[in-house]
């Protein structure tokens, strides 16, 4: 198939592209279930949310081409997270530091 | 459809301005769901044999399954944006409508899950039946669990109109190669609906499975 | 040509006698076409008329509370009655008055002026705003008809979701409705500012109006939605009984608090936030310089934008929250005032060997200025763990609050309507009944409060219909006070109604003001500029006197 035109926007990723990161995608899952069944103590915790942030990830850069589109968005993408993170930081500092 | 709206001065600046207002939205969502994402950390670290305890109670099975529904939902919507993007329209509609389709298995996948739950006396304030030592705790997991899946839910539907419409759209020969603002906007907003999915499954499916 | 100096205080250069062809007012009339607009200038117009009048119904409610409060006894309502009163005043003016009063008005109209747009990036978004807007006001006030609500604007829960017998659900939705409005017209103005300025106007070319909008916009889309999800949880646990904030199941009262200051605290920098912006605009304009620290005054709205969401803790102090919780948020309120010194030292500063005149815009301004500090200073008061745990819940955080909402963003508002007044009408209003009605308000709303900050410090709390006689004396001068600043938010409506008839026509710059805005006719074409503007200027590029 030639070469065609994208007129607006970045080059969108190839197809080819989009099915990988879905194989990725559903791998990881794959894994995530699988180590939940894994007697790994509060590394259960942390592995389940690594391979969420992984996915996550991945759907932002390829599905939702962050990696071509304006920095700015990834910027913007990150704040969204950040003051989350701020939130909860936070909150659970006070519920754990109570004496 | 290719000349810009009134205030803007080309496409290209239309286009920016409404990708930049499409992120600003997720972030504005990630900070919504965030609070129930915020309200169970807080619970689960006071409550974590509870939590567990309530999360053997969910459905692996139909949760996998509704996680992988969206990831490959996502995919598709992805290719089509990306078929619009060079001049495709009759494949574009098909995948839009796929993914629309997709969403409604996820819902009706849902609605079962909340079928048997109820069923099992697992709904606090209407049908909760758990006795037992951390079955007062539990009602805090179930209460997170409604919530979160339950705005989740609403995204869905909502999306799943959406993505309706734009296949409609696609099929009629709205956009083209210059324009289909609309379509990417919908299809961003799909992955945000899969994002927070991502990370509802494995807090609220997948603790307390190990043993 | 007249060489006269027509500074705001003087007279206008030109007079001219003929009203404007086909301006915003007078292109397309009819009712039906204002409430289907598209132009960010009649949705700043749409959006004035209905916050003057939540306005003037938040401070009814005032008036019944001060005129209560005149008399030891809960002589006038029943604890409940008044519990209602005080929280529809706060509900009112913090959602309905102040979080959109700057940005809905004056930001929708000036923004794309200032930028040299045509409009926002958003326009139908925008009129969705105003329609939202109306929507949750609507909420608001069939809860008032149909018997209030009584938590208090905070909603602390358990009393919100599981004990009080009064119309929680109906105010919860209101708010939240109206909070979409405001994300909405946060990511508006985000999205403008960001994509839609002129050839030539950098960043730093940005008059610091503009950097405010930017600034309480981030704050608005960041914070808002936080709080949408608190009220949605309130109203699930009153409806259903179930919710994460009931102790019985083991949920925490406090996890209610950490998520509403984590909006409610950001949301006094989005009120205070445009009203520094306006005074930029108002002092530069009056003392015909530029600004002092230009870059400096923009890093310190974003400093306060960023810094403002780090230090809600500061509200719960002896809510049981973390002892080592409280220090961290303790340190952060303080260093959370930097900033806003900064400002204040700038503006000061900008005063020095400016050709200063005593406009009404710049007597609002000065105001600010000076009582901004003041409430300002108090906050470090309250932000000492130690001194709040005898301060907090008194009056002395009433009049701390107050002074930096009413004495502050109240003037700046003021002063910005009065300053734009002729760019929005294409009518110059009377300077000797302006000036009149900024002093009185000035020593009516000093009167108000300063002794709400005695009776604080002497232990009066705060929220109660009845207190011991030993705090009379400063009660009724408060009250009285009230009457006097009452009196002063009158006169505007009198004396700029008059002017929308009767008033001079104004030109396009009866002050001689540096800024996009005033390059246009007043009031301005639909689409504004004839030509689109190219910037070469930093802003308030006056020339030394």
């Amino acid at each position: 198939m030639s070469e065609r035109s994208h007129r607006s926007g970045p080059k969108p990723p190839t197809s080819r592209m989009n099915l990988w990161v879905l194989v990725a995608l559903l791998a990881l899952l794959a894994l995530t279930v699988g180590s939940a069944h894994l007697e790994l103590g509060p590394f259960n915790v942390i592995v389940s949310l690594a391979i969420a942030i992984a996915k996550a990830l991945l759907v932002m850069t390829f599905f939702m081409r962050l990696n071509t589109d304006s920095p700015l968005l990834r910027i913007v993408a990150a704040c969204g997270f950040a003051w989350l993170s701020v939130l909860i930081a936070l909150a659970i500092a006070d519920l754990l530091t109570r004496t | 459809m290719s000349l810009p709206a009134e205030q803007f001065d080309d496409a290209t600046q239309q286009r920016e301005a409404a990708t930049l207002g499409m992120w600003s939205f997720i972030a504005t969502e990630i900070l919504f769901f965030g609070v129930l994402f915020a309200g169970y950390a807080f619970c689960r670290v006071e409550f974590p044999e509870a939590f567990k305890e309530g999360s053997r109670h969910t459905d692996l099975l139909l949760g996998t399954a509704e996680t992988a529904d969206l990831l490959i939902s996502s995919c598709l919507i992805a290719v089509a944006v990306r078929e619009v993007q060079l001049g495709g329209q009759r494949i574009a509609t098909w995948l839009i409508g796929s993914t629309a389709a997709l969403g409604l298995a996820f819902l009706v996948m849902h609605g079962f899950e909340y079928v048997s739950e109820y069923h099992e006396g697992l709904m606090p304030g209407i049908h909760y039946t758990q006795s037992g030592q951390g079955a007062t705790a539990m009602q805090l997991f179930f209460c997170l669990y409604y919530f979160i899946t339950g705005f989740h839910s609403l995204h869905v539907t909502v999306g799943v109109v959406i993505l309706l419409v734009m296949a409609r759209r696609t099929y009629r020969g709205d956009f083209d190669q210059d324009y289909h603002t609309p379509l990417e906007m919908s299809a961003l907003y799909w992955h945000l609906v899969d994002l927070v999915w991502i990370f509802v499954f494995p807090l609220m499916y997948l603790i307390g499975r190990a043993g | 040509m007249s060489s006269i100096d027509a500074g705001i205080s003087g007279l206008p250069a030109e007079k001219p006698t003929t009203a404007p062809e086909g301006t915003y007012l007078t292109e397309q009339p009819g009712v039906l076409s204002w409430l289907t607009t598209h132009d960010h200038k009649r949705i700043a117009i749409l959006y004035a008329v209905a916050i003057t009048a939540f306005f003037f119904t938040g401070g009814l409610a005032a008036a019944l509370i001060r005129l209560e409060l005149v008399t030891p006894a809960g002589d006038l309502m029943t604890a409940e009655s008044y519990n209602k009163a005080f929280t529809f005043h706060g509900v009112v003016m913090v959602w309905f008055f102040l979080i959109p009063s700057i940005p809905t008005t004056l930001g929708n109209f000036l923004l794309p002026l200032m930028i040299g747009a045509r409009d926002v990036a958003f326009p139908r978004l925008n009129l969705m705003s105003w329609y939202l807007y109306i929507t949750g006001g609507i909420f608001t006030i069939v809860c008032l008809l149909a018997g209030g609500v009584d938590t208090g604007w905070t909603f602390y829960t358990p009393f919100s979701t599981m004990f009080s017998n009064s119309h929680v659900i109906l105010t919860v939705v209101g708010v939240f409705i109206v909070g979409f409005s405001s994300i909405l017209t946060g990511l508006n103005f985000i999205v403008t500012i960001h994509t839609m300025r002129t050839r030539g106007m950098t960043w730093f070319r940005l008059p610091l109006f503009v950097w405010s909008m930017y600034g309480v916009s981030l704050v608005m889309m960041l914070a808002t939605p936080v709080l949408a999800m608190t009220l949605a949880l309130i109203a699930l646990e009153r409806l259903l009984g179930l919710g994460i904030f009931d102790p019985a199941l083991g949920g925490d009262p406090l996890l209610f608090q950490h998520f509403f200051w984590f909006y409610s605290h950001p949301a006094v920098y989005i009120m205070i936030l445009p009203a520094m912006g306006v005074v930029s605009e108002l002092i530069t304009a009056s003392v015909r310089r530029r600004i002092f620290g230009y870059d400096f005054m923009v890093y310190s709205i974003m400093g306060i934008a960023v810094i403002g969401f780090l230090v809600w803790g500061h509200h719960m102090f002896v809510s049981g929250q973390s002892m080592y919780a409280s220090i961290v948020f303790s340190i952060l309120s303080f260093i959370v005032a930097v900033p806003s010194a900064v400002k204040v030292f700038n503006w000061t500063a900008t005063l020095y060997k400016g050709d200063i005149s005593f406009g009404a815009p710049m007597l609002y301004a000065l105001g600010f200025v000076g009582l901004f500090m003041l409430g300002g200073l108090t906050g470090l008061f309250l932000a000492a763990t130690a001194l709040d745990v005898n301060l907090t819940d008194t009056y002395f955080v009433v009049a701390h609050f107050h002074y930096i909402m009413v004495g502050g963003a109240v003037m700046a508002y003021l002063g910005g309507i009065h300053f734009w007044w002729p760019k929005v009408t294409g009518r110059m209003y009377s300077e000797g009944w302006a000036r009149f009605a900024a002093i009185i308000m000035f020593f009516g709303f000093n009167l108000t409060f300063f002794p709400q900050y005695l009776l604080g410090y002497e232990g009066m709390p705060r929220r109660y219909h009845e207190y011991p006689p030993q705090f009379q004396v400063l009660n009724v001068l408060s009250s009285a006070g009230s009457t006097i600043l009452a009196l002063s938010y009158l006169l505007p409506l009198g004396y700029l109604g008059w002017s929308l008839r009767y008033g001079p026509r104004a030109s396009a710059n009866p002050w001689r003001a540096q800024g996009l805005e005033w390059t246009v006719p007043s009031p301005p074409p639909v689409h504004n500029f004839d030509e689109t503007p190219v910037v070469t200027d930093g802003p308030y590029a006056y020339e030394a006197p």
